[in-house]
């Protein structure tokens, strides 16, 4: 079980002058500004629970997965790995031991030798038994595809080869939790397919407890059964995948086709406020309708399109998770500034009242 | 149980550093060619300079020319190796700052491998590499003084062959307490550099450290790597004092010939005995190696107590 109790991580970032003068004063007098990576970060997971932990660019995931993970300590607050802490120097082995991390930026894959001599030295460091190490290296090479390249110098791998190769180093040890930090980055389509659906099978087969950090809402849906959504490093949301993407409502989007263009005012007359847009494209030849399916049933709004107009084709789509966190970071922005307007506001309202006084 | 455990994965990372440094031909050649180019122009262009300085010493005294050209030639091939034992190591320890320019190291960090077992895989693996390096340097200049003329007993073959080794193991803690501090591919080249030109004659290798100041020699005795080098001038050199006493040379200008070209070195006027240079060296391999554990312990921990990790410094 992972357990994470009001967990902030504060960087300390210095402030570097400008110019030449500026960079010999900061030569002498260096400055800083507090960066709040993670702020007051707490939530649990349960044991085979997968959760995927997404956020923009610098909303603190990848911070929080190094705390988790024992590379960083956190400011304030507390991590606890199955009862134990990853940063403390008496608890860190014993937690490390039981996690694998693939960071997808960097690979912990020694550059210039094979494959193999990297798993032989894994071997040592987690200190696996050398039946045990040969069972799972089988597996896992036959898993993920990896006998074409397993002597080959890790230099020489390509992208997906070498996130392949690396998810098969953090599971060597078999570990009870795999923190995955953008794995699929930069992979093509289909090497991103092969790359889930393996990590899918390690899931489900070893019962692995997965944290997953991406900018692919696709691997999330793919992956995990629960979401914890986090901006400036706060949680904005915490719960279950689909609970999300119904958060602003059960969405669905309905776009047909026709050969000449028509006017739905109809729809809307008909169904109110179930149909929440009807955006046309085309010249009027493509229509989207978007409907809250939780009062409107798709097949009823398809019938009347149908019976009523020329229909030539027809696309149903499910509103996706991405357009949903996009949402939600667009409601915290706004409420964010919404208080620095009120504020605004009231000093305006203030200041005005002091000069209508004078 | 945990001992056995620890040394399995030194091993393991000392033979993965190993690997590395082999992998590196350029790194290789260069490494192991310039020992030996160094030996070469010892042989080319100094030696009849060392041997017009060393007859002046004999005071007219003639001596066989195969006495004097093995005297010249033991004295040359240990200033090469003395040097030789710390430049090297320092070259062999690019793969320990080469793994914190691309981030491996930090990566070791999410493992449960233990700072003092990283360390050490480093200082074996550098140890290993200088110490191959050194004896083919050594054996290379065997047979140089054995076509010049050979003097060594096996005793003192043998010692040579105990000096280089422990010579190594200083040069190696050395460079590695040096190299800890160094962040780019760029310092440790330009320390290289530094310490290739300067530590030949702070060691007493390229000049007799009786021809420096009085001031100067006793600071230069304070260096521990001075008597590594007065370590391999006395086994390589001492058995030629009988063949130049039976050649007619009086015991005074023998005694004088070694003590001008640091045989017997003299700390404060008094000699410094053999098992004592054994001893300073020892201990100074010891205390270097402590003081690598040491600050890598406590700059892992300072790290991730820090304003940034590792790897963000590599992305």
């Amino acid at each position: 079980m992972i357990e994470l109790k009001n967990v902030e991580k504060h960087f300390k970032k210095p402030i570097r002058g400008k110019g030449v003068w500026g960079m010999v004063k900061t030569l002498f007098s260096r400055k800083y500004t507090l960066v709040k990576a993670v702020d007051g970060v707490s939530f649990t997971v349960g044991d085979g629970e997968a959760v995927g932990y997404i956020g923009a660019n610098g909303a603190g995931k990848s911070t929080t997965i190094k705390m988790m993970s024992g590379i960083l300590t956190p400011t304030s607050g507390e991590i606890l790995i199955d009862g134990k802490h990853p940063y403390k120097s008496k608890e860190r082995n014993a937690v490390l031991k039981t996690i694998g991390v693939v960071f997808g930026q960097k690979t912990q894959l020694w550059y210039d030798l094979p494959l193999t001599e990297t798993y032989e030295l894994l071997r040592y460091v987690y200190d696996v038994p050398e039946a045990e190490y040969k069972k799972r290296i089988a597996e896992l090479i036959e898993l993920l595809d990896m006998k074409p390249f397993m002597d080959a110098p890790v230099r020489t791998l390509s992208l997906g080869q070498r996130m392949r190769a690396d998810l098969a180093a953090a599971m060597l040890h078999n570990p009870k939790t795999l923190f995955l930090d953008e794995p699929t980055i930069g992979l093509d389509v289909l090497v991103k397919r092969k790359l889930v659906e393996a990590i899918n099978t390690l899931k489900t087969e070893y019962g692995t407890t997965l944290i997953l950090t991406t900018h692919a809402m696709s691997d999330i849906e793919l992956l995990c059964n629960r979401v914890i959504v986090l901006d400036a490093g706060k949680i904005l949301f915490d719960g279950a995948l689909d609970e999300v993407k119904h958060m602003f409502g059960d969405k669905r989007d309905i776009t047909i086709s026709t050969k000449v263009a028509s006017d739905y005012s109809g729809v809307k007359e008909k169904f109110g406020e179930a149909v929440t847009r009807i955006a046309a494209e085309d010249d009027g030849l493509k229509t989207t309708f978007t409907i809250d399916a939780q009062k409107l049933h798709t097949s009823e709004l398809l019938n009347y399109l149908f019976a009523v107009y020329p229909v030539e084709d027809v696309k149903v789509a499910e509103t996706g998770i991405e357009q949903v966190v996009e949402k939600l970071y667009q409601n915290n922005k706004a409420d964010i500034d919404g208080i620095g307007t009120d504020e605004n506001r009231d000093d305006d309202t203030e200041e005005k009242s002091e000069e209508t006084a004078k | 149980m945990n001992l056995k455990k620890d040394v399995k994965q030194i091993a393991a990372f000392t033979v993965r550093n190993i690997k590395l440094f082999f992998k590196d031909k350029g790194t290789l050649i260069g490494a192991l060619i310039a020992p030996l180019i160094i030996m070469m122009l010892y042989a080319l262009f100094l030696h009849r300079v060392f041997l017009q300085t060393f007859d002046s010493t004999l005071e007219g005294i003639i001596l066989p020319a195969k006495t004097v050209n093995g005297l010249v030639a033991s004295y040359e091939v240990s200033s090469v190796l003395s040097v030789c034992c710390v430049t090297v190591a320092f070259v062999a320890n690019m793969n320990m700052v080469a793994d914190r320019v691309s981030g491996a190291r930090a990566d070791i960090t999410v493992t449960p491998a233990k700072g003092h077992v990283l360390v050490l895989g480093y200082y074996f693996a550098t140890a290993v590499v200088t110490l191959a390096i050194c004896y083919i340097t050594m054996l290379a200049g065997f047979c140089y003084i054995a076509g010049m003329g050979w003097a060594m007993t096996a005793g003192e073959a043998l010692s040579v062959v105990f000096d280089v080794f422990l010579a190594t193991l200083f040069g190696t803690a050395l460079s590695s307490v040096v190299c800890f501090f160094l962040r780019s591919s760029g310092s440790i080249n330009a320390v290289s550099t530094i310490v290739s030109s300067v530590y030949g004659f702070i060691c007493g290798a390229y000049y007799p450290i009786s021809k420096f100041s009085k001031g100067m020699a006793n600071v230069i005795m304070c260096l521990p790597g001075t008597y590594c080098t007065g370590l391999l001038r006395s086994h390589f050199m001492s058995g030629y004092a009988s063949l130049m006493t039976s050649g007619g040379a009086p015991q005074d200008v023998i005694d004088g010939l070694f003590s001008g070209f640091d045989v017997r070195l003299s700390f404060f006027g008094s000699d410094v005995k053999t098992w004592t240079m054994y001893l300073v060296v020892a201990c100074t391999v010891l205390l270097l190696i402590a003081a690598f554990v040491v600050i890598n312990i406590i700059s892992a921990k300072r790290s991730r107590k820090s304003k940034m990790c590792i790897t963000d410094k590599a992305k």
